[in-house]
């Protein structure tokens, strides 16, 4: 399979865990990255677009969002596919981080659980 | 509406329209999003639209291209690219032949003496990159006719042109190899109806077959509401 690119793999990771429309994908790459990607309109929508292609993601019913009343929003949501898509590329990084490890340039990722 | 809005609004009409009516809003409403977060603050929303223009700048070639591209199956895509390269290489084979046709529109050369050394025919004329001028216009002329083809819903027209024009090209400058070889007159005259009739064939089965698969596929301006019909089963709300 070949790598995502950092803007699909990015949307795939934020909807991972729960449903979100445009600007919630947008915060959650940015919180994600520490501020280094900000997915501007058009990549975001346009990104979006090839997902919906692909059938990676599917759009949920528009509704309002909780915070701002008045405006109806668009929501997706991962499919299957776009979930098996993303753990691919998550292992093939994994892989990566390893072989970094390996030849010393990264020290060893703590695992969940090791600072207790 | 803010004039932020406003000029976004603006600059959002050069997105491909089937592009713009699918997402338009969306993206107008990520904008609205975005300057809430900034706040009244004029740095902070020099520092988005800084953000916003480079976003704009790098998708609205790379969305036109794709609308150009992609339009669902896997063929008709491979037969699009084949078309949009082919446009591309007559850029290169097609304009020393229409530089040389206008060279023999009579009058064309003293025109060129008469006019050389002023601003700006000598701009046109006289200087040493005017093949690049050339070439430029012609790839300008190509993009605006598809767009125009585009905006028309004349897919299978320009879909036609854009395979026979530059069969029809490479054939006559392939012609031009022939006068080399010294042939009888007879077969020399003849063999000119070949390039036409290929690129006739061509354009006939790009517009028939390319074009038709285009059209099925949504490539039109509602081919992202067909893109849908494409998702699995059971996943469509």
């Amino acid at each position: 399979m070949e790598p995502l690119t950092p803007a699909v793999f990015h949307i795939l990771l934020a909807l991972a865990d729960g449903e979100k429309h445009g600007y919630g994908i947008m915060l959650e790459v940015r919180e994600t990255t520490n501020g280094k990607l900000v997915l501007g309109p058009g990549t975001l929508y346009g990104t979006i677009q090839r997902l919906l292609r692909a059938g990676l993601i599917v759009e949920s019913a528009e509704r309002e969002g909780p915070g701002i009343k008045s405006e109806r929003r668009r929501y997706y949501r991962i499919t299957p596919q776009g979930r098996a898509a993303a753990k691919a590329e998550a292992e093939r990084l994994e892989a990566l981080v390893q072989a970094a490890c390996a030849k010393s340039l990264l020290k060893r990722p703590r695992t969940v659980g090791e600072n207790a | 509406m803010t004039i932020s809005e406003r000029v976004y609004r603006a600059i959002l009409s050069a997105y491909p329209t089937g592009y713009r009516r699918e997402y338009g809003e969306l993206m107008v409403q990520l904008l609205r999003d975005q300057l809430r977060e900034c706040g009244p603050g004029r740095g902070r929303i020099v520092q988005l639209w800084g953000r916003i223009l480079a976003d704009v700048l790098r998708t609205i070639p790379a969305i036109h291209l794709e609308s150009l591209t992609s339009s669902g199956g896997g063929m008709t895509r491979k037969r699009t690219r084949v078309a949009v390269v082919c446009s591309i290489l007559f850029a290169g084979f097609g304009f020393p032949l229409v530089t040389s046709a206008l060279w023999a529109v009579p009058g064309a050369s003293s025109f060129m003496h008469a006019h050389g050394r002023t601003w700006p025919a000598s701009f046109i004329y006289a200087i040493a990159w005017w093949t690049v001028v050339e070439w430029l216009t012609v790839v300008l002329a190509v993009a605006l006719f598809l767009a125009i083809m585009q905006k028309l819903g004349i897919r299978r027209l320009s879909l036609g042109a854009m395979v026979a024009v530059p069969i029809v090209a490479a054939g006559l400058t392939g012609l031009r190899f022939l006068s080399v070889l010294q042939l009888p007159l007879l077969v020399e005259r003849g063999a000119m109806i070949l390039p036409l009739l290929m690129g006739v064939a061509s354009a006939v089965w790009a517009a028939n077959v390319g074009g038709a698969k285009v059209e099925r596929c949504g490539a039109g301006p509602d081919r992202f509401a067909n893109s849908r019909m494409k998702l699995p089963k059971g996943t469509r709300q």
